[in-house]
């Protein structure tokens, strides 16, 4: 599935300036929002179902 | 009519080449992977690595990669669309927790439209003071 996001990938070669430093920061920008929005969510859904004891109660049926 | 204009040109040779290139060199990123998982083995690490080292040592242009490569991209859209399968298959879950899931979904947008709007900002900021 992933086979079809490659191609997409070799647009950097329209923008070289992305190949260097840029390219590392957008890198880091992109890998520090994903980690914020996975950690936020799954820490919200944690709360969420220790919050409420009837959900947990459901999750053990 | 003469014949050359009834065989398949330079594009779509080119086309076909580098169609076979991405799917070989994601095939074969996925072995390697399967073989020895490393973070850099990854299919999507790999493999486009390979890829535009490939390009660059052809000097291939993007327009000219993506005439014969963009039917990959085109299938995205079915692909996005056969996610529907798995989500429904966990519709019993969904219908028992759908608050919970909602929360989540609400904060991880909340998020990610946060981090995105005040990551540039913060960013041009800095570089106009300093």
């Amino acid at each position: 599935m992933l086979l079809f996001f490659v191609p997409a990938v070799l647009a950097v070669l329209d923008h070289r300036e992305f190949l260097g430093l840029l390219g590392l920061k957008l890198l880091a920008v992109v890998l520090g929002g994903t980690l914020l929005v996975m950690g936020g969510t799954g820490l919200t859904v944690d709360l969420c179902c220790r919050l409420s004891p009837r959900l947990v109660r459901h999750d053990d049926k | 009519m003469t014949t050359s204009s009834l065989l398949p040109g330079a594009a779509f040779w080119a086309g076909l080449f580098w169609s076979a290139a991405t799917i070989g060199l994601y095939y074969g990123a996925r072995f390697v992977h399967g073989r020895r998982p490393r973070w850099w083995s990854s299919p999507l690490t790999l493999a486009p690595l390979l890829l535009i080292g490939l390009a660059l040592l052809l000097h291939e242009q993007y327009s000219e990669y993506i005439r014969g490569t963009h039917w990959l991209v085109v299938m995205l859209g079915p692909v996005t669309v056969a996610f529907a399968l798995p989500i429904f298959k966990q519709r019993a879950v969904i219908r028992r927790h759908w608050p919970v899931l909602l929360a989540g979904v609400v904060m991880g947008n909340a998020i990610a439209m946060l981090t995105a709007w005040g990551w540039p900002r913060r960013s041009t900021s800095r570089t106009r003071c300093g």
